[in-house]
């Protein structure tokens, strides 16, 4: 583990090799809720990424800030907990209009569009962090076979529950935007609920299955969107790290 | 009959929005783990200053004005202070200065012209402004609020407070631009190489197109394949980007990205450059990491 100053008043904790261990993204998430718990009054954010905890404080950094996040740290590695996340089914319509830049990707590198997507169905994936736009989420447990390049130009509108792969990770658009993924389908599902506080109703750690669903129950969902998010709550499961 | 007790607030109506005006506190925190930008002011200095000009002190939501100010009608009392880039401000057609506290009446026309001698003015209303905050803040950003720009015809809630406290404004000397962009070392400034290290420091950049969630600089002519594990960045970040250009990130931009985030700006060099513009040119001065940072490195 390495700390980093970012400016002067963040610090990046940088994870180097314990990135690779099982369930690195729940004691990382872990570790972020816990330091910003104690850090409720000093600090303004954290951001994660895949191998990384930001931490932005209030002021400029000092010296014992330092020592006391080393000393969290420390303590967050030792004391083992158990945690809990939820494993989700999500619908997704894998017709190819919403499908495209995988035909296209299929056809220019001589892979079968079907094997690919039933290969796809097979993954489960977990969410590791968000970025990008608000409540957007990176996805991880990409089997290398399946990453595809992001494009070399990107897409001037991708449309809000667009699922889509940029090299080994997979995400969904929360509201359109222009974007470089490539698109593989579409669901009805928000995970961004405006109204609810805090608005994202997934959180890293989390694990996600995506179901097929066909165009008609896409177009009927959409046009009828009146359900409850824990509808689509598989089980829950239990880790301790 | 609805009571909606925003509606009871005297307001002001948009007449005419000018180039790029929104509504923007300090920022909305607490929520970048989630993907959220921190909008807020992107020149800090000059939206406080206006806010202390007024008696705020809480970080009141202000109208930050873009390359032409706007024209608004009052329907109550307040007191109102301009600061930041140079524009015309006229009350009911006659002159009035910025840098100082004015009141403005139930009726009273306010027109702001064309800015110069920098890129951005701030409007602070005594109270401040009383739109909804949305997560914790005031600041237009689109899709968290519902547009990112006032529009012709919007009437903005103010809270029109009728007394003027003073305040001592003795920590603000943002001094006219002289060109140079304060900047620490960004966390991945040990991956590049030394020509473009020297370039860094010794050359002159020239703005690029530039809008509230980046300023984009060119002339250091040197491309490169590097490439990061998609990492935080913050406002006042400068990526460089393959083909040589550098992103600075600000107060709308995305929390995380693949370029080497080679230099940080400080606060008060973030604001500076937001008072630039297309064209503009400008050089980065490295500070010395201090001890801090040295036991970190």
């Amino acid at each position: 583990m390495k700390l980093k100053t970012f400016g002067n008043k963040a610090i990046i904790i940088n994870f180097e090799n314990k990135s690779k261990e099982e369930n690195f993204i729940i004691w990382k998430s872990e570790l972020a809720d816990f330091i910003s718990s104690q850090y409720a009054d000093i600090y303004d954010d954290f951001i994660l990424t895949s191998h990384e905890i930001t931490i932005i404080f209030k002021n400029k950094i000092e010296y014992s800030f330092i020592k006391s996040l080393k000393n969290l740290i420390f303590k967050h590695q030792e004391k083992k907990q158990k945690y809990i996340r939820n494993l989700w089914e999500i619908p997704v319509c894998f017709d190819p209009i919403f499908s495209e830049d995988l035909l296209l990707y299929s056809k220019e590198n001589l892979i079968s569009y079907d094997s690919f997507l039933k290969d796809f169905m097979k993954c489960t994936f977990q969410v590791n962090h968000f970025g990008f736009l608000p409540g957007f989420f990176y996805l991880s447990g990409l089997p290398k076979k399946l990453h595809i390049p992001r494009k070399s130009s990107p897409s001037k509108q991708v449309d809000k529950g667009t699922l889509a792969i940029g090299e080994s990770n997979v995400g969904i658009y929360p509201q359109d935007s222009p974007g470089g993924w490539n698109k593989i389908g579409k669901t009805y599902v928000s995970f961004f609920n405006q109204s609810s506080n805090p608005p994202n109703q997934i959180i890293p750690g989390d694990k996600i299955n995506f179901v097929s669903i066909d165009i008609y129950e896409l177009k009927y969902k959409l046009e009828n969107f009146s359900y409850s998010f824990d509808e689509f709550k598989s089980n829950s499961f239990e880790i301790t790290c | 009959m609805n009571l909606n007790p925003i509606l009871l607030k005297s307001h002001v109506k948009i007449i005419d929005p000018g180039f790029y005006t929104s509504i923007q506190d300090n920022g909305r925190y607490g929520y970048r783990n989630i993907g959220f930008p921190v909008s807020g002011a992107m020149d800090f200095y000059s939206y406080r200053k206006s806010n202390l000009l007024v008696g705020n002190t809480n970080n009141e939501a202000a109208l930050e004005c873009t390359i032409k100010g706007p024209s608004l009608l009052f329907s109550g009392p307040s007191w109102v202070a301009i600061c930041g880039a140079k524009t015309e401000i006229l009350i009911n057609n006659k002159k009035v200065k910025s840098d100082k506290p004015f009141f403005c009446d139930l009726g009273d026309f306010l027109k702001l012209g064309n800015i110069y001698d920098g890129h951005r003015c701030y409007i602070s209303f005594s109270g401040g402004i009383a739109t909804e905050k949305i997560h914790g803040s005031h600041s237009q950003y689109y899709p968290l609020t519902n547009k990112s720009v006032i529009n012709k015809a919007d009437k903005i809630p103010i809270n029109g407070k009728k007394t003027l406290e003073k305040i001592k404004l003795n920590t603000f000397n943002l001094k006219t631009f002289d060109g140079y962009i304060d900047v620490f070392k960004g966390p991945d400034w040990e991956i590049i190489n030394n020509l473009t290290k020297k370039k860094l420091v010794d050359q002159e950049f020239i703005i690029g197109s530039n809008n509230r969630m980046a300023y984009i600089l060119s002339g250091l002519n040197i491309k490169n394949r590097l490439s990061i594990i998609s990492s935080s960045i913050l406002p006042g970040t400068v990526q460089l980007t393959p083909n040589g250009d550098l992103i600075v990130v600000m107060r709308d931009g995305q929390i995380t990205g693949g370029y080497p985030r080679i230099l940080q700006l400080t606060e008060m060099s973030q604001s500076k450059l937001s008072q630039c513009f297309l064209g503009q040119k400008i050089v980065f001065k490295i500070s010395e990491p201090d001890k801090l940072h040295q036991k970190l490195f």
